[in-house]
Parts: C-alpha cells; structure tokens; sequence
C-alpha cells in the first residue's frame, strides 16, 4: 500500500449540496478528517421526518474528499459507492453533527475510506464505507459558481424538486447546478439522498413503521448537469419487520446513472452514546 | 438509549464453516471483540484463485460476535445484514488474518457492529458493518466437534461446499447439510455471503476474467433451513471495462429468496498482493 502523504489536506469544496445542508468546513488529513453539519429542517422531507439519506451528502462529501487526497498527479477521484449503517435517528433540531473519516486502502487506481457521523450527545447515527476510484484529466476543478439561495425549500423534497408518481415506485427530479460536485456532475451524496427518499416512498415507512437500516448505492456513470433523472425502486423484499428496494437512477439517455440497495428495519430506539 | 453490557463475553460457537476455514481465537466483549483465520488452500474460490468471500465467515463470527454479545439478556440474534469493501487481496500462503470488530450502535431491538480484516502487516483486507437483529431465545446446541468438517484435502472453499454452476454461468447451487450450519441450526449468514460472491465473481469473469470483487453487501431476508440445495441467481446489472456490478438473490429449495446481495467488481490491483 502506498505511504499516505502527511500533507495531504482533506479538501473542501462548497458546492450546492454543502451548504444546502450547512456542512462546514472539513480538517485533517487522509488519516484522520473531520467535518460538521446543522440539523435543521432542511433535513427534512415532506412530512416533516428526518430523511436519513442527507446524511449520504455529508458522508459523500467528507469521506471522498479523504479518498481524493490518496489520489496519484494529475488524477481526480469519482465515488463509486457509498455503503452507510444507519444508527440513532437524525434530529433536526438545530443540534450539530460531527462527521469523521480515514483512509483504510489505498493504491493507484483506488481508495477506499471509513467514517462514521455522530450526534453532538456522541450517539452513532451513521457508519461507513466509501470508495473512489482515481481517473485521469483533470488534478484540481475549478470552483463551481454556487447559485443562488434558495431559502424558500422547506425541506430537502422540496429542494431537490422531487416530483413522486402517485403509486410511489417512481420519482423525477432536474439536475441543476445546485447539485453539481466539484466536477460539475450530480453529487454522489445528491443521488443517494434521492434514491433514499424515493426507496422510503415506495415502502411507504413512515406509515409501516420501518426506517432505512442501512443502504448501498453503486455509481456507474457520471450526471452532467441540466438532465432529468428518472427513479424506479423495486421492493425486492417486504415483511412484517423488515423490507429491501432497490432503486435504479436512470439518466435522459436511459442508461442506469447509479444503482441503490435500501434495507428497512423497524423504526429503533435512540441508541447508545 | 441502551448501554453496552462490556462485561458478556463473545460467544464462540465453532460450526463447520468455522473449522473448514481454520478460525479460532474469537474473544472480547461487544466493545471489542477479535479472532483470526489461518490462511491457506481452503481460503481458494472456484477459479483456484484467493476467494474474498470467506473473509464473510469470518466477519459473521467476529463482527456479528460484538453485535450477539451486546444482545439484551434472555435474548439470541440473527445476522441481518453483511457488509464488506474488500481491499488487498486475500491470502492463501499459511499466514494470519486477524479480524477485530465493536458495536457502533445497539438499541433495545437491534445492534450493528462495525470491523476490519487485517493482514499480519497490518494492511487491510476487508472492512465493514454487521447487522444483527435481537430474538427470543438462545443458541441451540449446534456446535459441532472440533476438526468434524475440516477436510485437509479439499483444494478450496467453493469444492468444500459442493458448489456446482448451471451452463450458463449466472446460477449456482449448494447442498445444505449440518456442514454448512450456524450454531441455530440453519444454513450460515457466512456460506450465503460467500456463495453469492463466488456465484457473482463466476458470472463477472465469464466476461471479463480482469476483474476481482471490490465489495458485496447481502441482506438476509429469511431463515435457510438445512435440506435441499440452494441456488444463486446472478444478475449483471453493469458491465465497464473497468467495473461491474451484479445483484445476486439466494433462494431456498423451496423458491423464496433468503438473501439478496449487491457485488461490485473492479481491476485486479497490480501492487498490493
């Protein structure tokens, strides 16, 4: 495994996503990050529930800026999947959460980093794995021109401008420069975010009982900006106590952008500090 | 908010799948618990080549060791979910892997733990999360004698388990006798996470022999009983010239799905063997 470089400085990038979501500034290196965000209503969909799934854009953001300063000259790093372990429930009062991250492996091609968020009482809300693959062309993006706020979202349904069809298998959404990364292409933690929501729809948990246990999502290819996303969750499983989708992002092309496994457990208790 | 109980020790319940890949030494408590597995032969997949999917084993009995010691008393677990980014490559040469594992979050219902696998050099093979739900009930008397299943003379873990491939590569199947059992008497969380992987590693090189699984997340959905086969059906969902990805649903002798796993793969990392 090649030798972590000491000065490598997680990066960040404030784009759409980030302060969206009020992520702040990230420190720390490849070996050790850490990074916060604001709960708030922002989190919320629309029903007024925490949505697990932002919690994938400050994962996202955070662990894949880790992965990214592992990456070899005149490379940049893409997610190619995103596996988070869902804890405690995410409050949205306003209370601060800490995101933290290390590169376990690493090598030319790839690295793959672990991390875990947690609430400002110290409760496990998330834990996780990432991984970045490392692509030639450009070393460094140029910032991305945040556009402008939208202080009118509610909630992140309504910021994402999510339209569910009526049986809740299938969801639309325009990517627009409020969702770009630093590469100008849709936000990894953007298309998880989404996948979550609209998966959560389908199973229609909030009125099972069931909250996402945990979830896996593959990016397979890049979303430039200004397409339209197409969502189609298929519940592979549903039980009493349990359910699992899984949930395609289709680009205006019709090839599969990323690809989602969404597993529900029953609605848990507060968890351990 | 539910505290770890640090003073139960982990139960080490060596079954069949255990000794046939020579792990032992699993101790600790739900705050950290360890074992280790001894590399060699038996850690070989249906190709002749090292087999990460038996690093599924170990994770199940030391990760899911922390999450069963945390259980409330009175009470057993079942393994839900298993979770693995894989990255250097399994070894086979007689050295040591040692795993090590600790809750990240328990309530009154439920638990995950989260770990890694390392080599004697401290690099890491595997890393991720178990999930355990909490039932009524102990573990049954199913601990098999010591050395019962190990078969010295079985060339790798795919041949000990009697896998067989249909023609056309995408199906799978094993036979499920008390070799292949967990200390409850059903068919190992373990085998059924490493099956599926064997089975999508032999769909994806069917097309393209470059590539070795990066990650597999399987979500066990119901109980395997011992008796019949067990059958593996892959679906490619992606193929790149440098990624894939397949789903894989398990299905028990009597046609409903067990488990439903999702594999990634990407290129054989030239450096970190």
């Amino acid at each position: 495994m090649t030798a972590l470089s000491p000065r490598a400085a997680v990066p960040f990038y404030v784009c759409g996503p980030e302060r969206f979501l009020h992520i702040e500034a990230f420190q720390g290196t490849a070996q050790g990050a850490s990074g916060t965000m604001r709960t708030g209503p922002w989190v919320c969909d629309g029903t007024g529930t925490p949505s697990p799934g932002t919690l994938g854009i400050l994962a996202d953001s955070l662990w894949n800026s880790a992965a990214i300063t592992c990456r070899p000259g005149a490379t940049w790093g893409v997610a190619t999947e995103l596996s988070l372990s869902f804890g405690a429930r995410l409050p949205a009062d306003g209370s601060l959460l800490t995101a933290h991250a290390a590169v376990t492996f690493h090598d030319e091609r790839c690295a793959v980093a672990v991390g875990s968020i947690t609430t400002a009482d110290g409760r496990a809300l998330v834990n996780g794995t990432t991984r970045t693959r490392f692509v030639p062309g450009i070393a460094e993006p140029d910032p991305v021109p945040l556009p402008a706020d939208d202080p009118g979202a509610a909630g992140i349904v309504e910021w994402l401008g999510l339209a569910f069809s009526p049986d809740g298998r299938t969801a639309q959404m325009d990517a627009t420069v409020s969702f770009a990364n630093p590469a100008r292409n849709v936000h990894g933690g953007v298309l998880f975010c989404a996948s979550e929501l609209t998966a959560s729809r389908a199973v229609a948990a909030n009125t099972n009982g069931l909250t996402v246990s945990s979830m896996t999502i593959l990016y397979l290819r890049g979303v430039p900006i200004g397409e339209r996303l197409a969502y189609a969750v298929e519940v592979v499983h549903r039980g009493r106590t349990s359910a699992a989708a899984s949930v395609r992002c289709h680009r205006a092309d019709g090839r599969t952008a990323a690809l989602a496994t969404v597993n529900f457990g029953p609605a848990a208790g507060e968890g351990r500090p | 908010m539910t505290a770890v109980d640090a003073s139960r020790p982990v139960d080490f319940l060596s079954c069949g799948p255990e000794q046939a890949l020579h792990i032992g030494d699993v101790r600790g408590t739900a705050a950290a618990a360890s074992g280790t597995m001894h590399t060699g032969p038996w850690a070989r997949g249906s190709d002749g080549g090292p087999c990460p999917g038996v690093l599924g084993v170990l994770a199940d009995v030391v990760w899911g060791g922390a999450a069963v010691a945390g259980r409330p008393a009175g009470m057993w677990a079942v393994t839900t979910e298993l979770s693995l980014s894989f990255g250097a490559p399994v070894a086979t040469d007689g050295t040591r892997l040692l795993a090590t594992g600790a809750v990240a979050h328990l309530s009154g219902d439920s638990s995950f733990a989260t770990g890694t696998v390392r080599t004697e050099d401290g690099e890491i093979t595997a890393s991720g999360a178990v999930h355990t739900r909490f039932v009524a009930g102990d573990a049954s008397a199913h601990v098999l004698p010591a050395g019962m299943h190990t078969d010295a003379d079985a060339p790798g873990f795919a041949e000990w388990l009697g896998l067989e491939f249909a023609p056309d590569g995408l199906s799978a199947t094993i036979p499920t006798g008390e070799a292949v059992s967990n200390p409850g008497g059903h068919l190992h969380g373990g085998v059924i996470f490493c099956i599926s992987e064997l089975a999508a590693a032999h769909a994806v090189s069917g097309l393209n022999p470059d590539l070795r699984s990066s990650s597999l997340h399987t979500v066990f959905l119901r109980r395997a009983e011992l008796g019949g086969r067990v059958r593996c059906e892959t679906d490619i969902v992606y193929r790149g010239r440098t990624t894939a990805t397949a789903t894989v649903c398990c299905l028990r002798p009597d046609g409903k799905p067990c488990a439903f796993s999702t594999a990634t793969f990407g290129p054989v990392a030239p450096s970190n063997g």
